[in-house]
Order: C-alpha cells, then structure tokens, then sequence
C-alpha cells in the first residue's frame, strides 16, 4: 500500500470518527431559539436538522484540505496528477451539475409552495405569521373563537405596547402571556414601520402602520424573555429593547391581569376603542 | 402628580401637551397643555416623583406628536436629540 492512500484512509477513517461524534453532539447542543414556543421549537429542529446534514459535508471538506496539504508536503508531484484528471472530465462535471441543479430546484419548488401557502405551518400545527388568520373575532372569554388568546402589539416610536381585546382591552407596557396558550399576536404601528421580535419565542413580524399582521404560537416554557425591534426605526431604536416579558402560569396571568386592570382603570375611558388598527391624530393633542 | 398645585392621577389624553416618559424606568407622565385662551406666556407646572431603582443611562422621551407640520407630528423636534428626547444618566 502505497504511502499516500495510507494517508486517504487513515484520514476517511478520522473523517468517519468525527461524522459519527459530530452527528451525535449536534443532537443534544442547546441550539437558538430553544423551544419556548412551538414556532422556537421547529426553528430549532431546522437549525439542528440542517446542522446535522452539513456537518459531515463540512467534516469531509476540511480533512480533505488538510488531506491535500499532508500529500502535497510529502509529495510535491502528487497533487498535480489528480488534478488533470479532474480537469475536463464531462461525465464528473454533468453529474456535478445535473446533481447540485436537482437540490436547488427542488428546494425551490418547496420554498415557492410554503411561500404560496402561508398558513402551512398552522396546519401543521408549528404557528408562525398567517394571511387568512381571523382578525380578532372577540366572542368573550380570554380566548377568541379560534382558542387564540389575542394580543395586539402597538409599536410607536420608540416603544411597544400591549393590548388584550379579550379581557377588557387594558392595555400594557409589559407584555405577559399564559403557559400552554395559544396566542395570536396582531402586529401594528402608530407611526414608522418597527418589526417585533420575541427572540426566544420565534416570534417576528414587521409593525406596519394601518395594517394589522398576525402572528400565531403557543406558549411552551415559564420564562422571563427578551423583545426588541427588528427593523430600524429612527433615532431610538436601540431602546426599543426589553427584557422583561414573562411567561407565567394561568394562576399567575389571571393575577397580573387583575393587577393591570386596577391599574388602568383610571384611564380606560380614554382609551381609543380597540381596532386592528389605528390612525393617529396629532391634532386631537392639546395645544 | 399635582398640576399647578392640585393633584391628578390622569388626564384626558386630548389635553396632553407632551409627555414626559423613561420607559425604562416606568414612567410616562402627560403634562398637561395651556388652555387655548390662556394668554401669551403662560404656563403649567406639573410635579411629580418617582424612585430610580438602579443606577444608569436611560433613555426620556415625549411620546406625544408634538411636532405640528411634520408628518404625523413625528418629525422635526421628535427626531431630534435634546428637543423631545435624550438620556438620563442616574449615578450610584
């Protein structure tokens, strides 16, 4: 056996050893977003999976270079010889391409089809934004008829707020959500376009003005969050960043709703009834 | 808070001037804008308080379109650092 495909399998066998390892370290490595809520949990799931699937790809590429480096030192002519051969070989090239073109086109069809389809991941029950998600058809009750709890995210320069149509409309500078909740956000703004971006919930959707974009997931994990905004907006728009949203047992959420409902007493009367949108006014202000 | 010496918990936000709010710190109080009547130079005077939980830089804004002729009373003033907007920095 000669010296360099002693090299090739000592180097295949390194490369099985690392596969094998990697594969297995990838499975249990604590990857972003986590799984706080279901749309976090299958963005994870498709980091790891696609992690998974590239580390061998990627474990091969590299001891290939070093593979190349070790035979080029030992052997400066060795190299060049599997390189001519490379060099114009039409059945490797149309293989190479027919190959890579069948991934690519594939991948696309699937993409455009998701992309054509918004609410696949609702029927798949992974959340995410919607386009023919209802608008807030409040029937009473915490939960709207879909078993969503609404909650209506107001973006403004340079500050989101919260709103829960279906509990008395209070509206909030902290948001909180129930554990094991279905939740339907409904993303707008006042004034620029902002993006709310619960992190380790999976949740991200732009804030436009006059346009109400909704959001479903469900809630899976007690924690104490961090929302920030997504989308430059102006001269704050680093302060747009909190970190202190919870997600609290149902005992909790009812407790904190009573508190804030105290709270806001005082002002609900000059509170805007709740829309899906709204159109601010600045003269409406005092002089 | 008091306005002018007498004390308020709300007002109507129609009423509202500007607001002086460090969301940061929780606090958002409206103050109150001059009747329209009111003669030239005249003034409200709005106190109030509060308790800095932690030292640091935290970010004040008005939060009310204030700045008439832009669009949406966003612009001009409100976009503007040290007009409707700027840093409070609590040292320990």
């Amino acid at each position: 056996m000669s010296a360099t495909r002693r090299l090739v399998y000592t180097l295949g066998a390194i490369w099985l050893v690392l596969a094998v390892i990697g594969s297995f370290v990838i499975a249990i490595l604590p990857f972003p977003p986590g799984a706080a809520s279901n749309v976090a949990g299958s963005v994870t799931d498709t980091i790891r999976l696609l992690t998974w699937a590239a580390w061998p790809v990627f474990s091969l590429t590299i001891i290939g270079v070093i593979g190349a480096v070790l035979v080029r030192r030992s052997d400066p002519d060795a190299a060049a010889a599997p390189a001519r051969e490379l060099r114009g070989n039409p059945r490797l090239a149309s293989t190479w391409i027919g190959v890579v073109g069948a991934v690519v086109l594939a991948l696309a069809i699937v993409g455009t089809i998701t992309l054509g389809n918004d609410d696949a991941a609702q029927a798949l029950g992974l959340g995410g934004r919607t386009i023919s998600g209802d608008n807030g058809n409040v029937i009473g009750g915490a939960l709207d008829e879909g078993g969503y709890l609404p909650v209506q995210v107001i973006a403004q320069q340079w500050q989101f707020t919260y709103r829960y149509p279906t509990l008395g409309g209070f509206e909030s500078a902290h948001l909180v959500l129930p554990n094991n909740t279905n939740v339907q956000f409904h993303i707008t703004s006042l004034d620029v376009t902002h993006s709310f971006w619960l992190i380790a919930l999976g949740v991200k959707g732009d804030a436009v003005p006059l346009h109400d974009n909704v959001f479903l997931a469900t809630t899976q994990q007690l924690g104490t969050y961090r929302s920030v905004c997504g989308e430059l907006c102006g001269l704050w728009h680093g302060a747009m960043d909190d970190n202190s949203m919870q997600v609290v047992s149902a005992g909790d959420f009812d407790t904190w709703v009573a508190q804030e409902k105290v709270l806001d007493a005082p002002i609900m009367k000059y509170l805007p009834p709740y829309s899906t949108t709204y159109v601010p006014d600045p003269a409406a202000y005092g002089s | 808070m008091t306005v002018n010496g007498k004390t308020m918990s709300s007002i109507d936000p129609t009423t509202a001037a500007h607001s002086f709010a460090v969301p940061g710190l929780g606090v958002n109080v409206p103050l109150l804008g001059v009747d329209d009547n009111a003669p030239a130079g005249a003034t409200n005077t709005v106190v109030f308080s509060f308790k800095v939980p932690a030292s640091g830089i935290f970010h004040w804004q008005c939060f009310v379109p204030c700045a008439a002729g832009t669009l949406y009373g966003l612009g001009g003033p409100m976009q503007t650092l040290g007009f409707m907007d700027g840093q409070i920095e609590v040292g320990s």
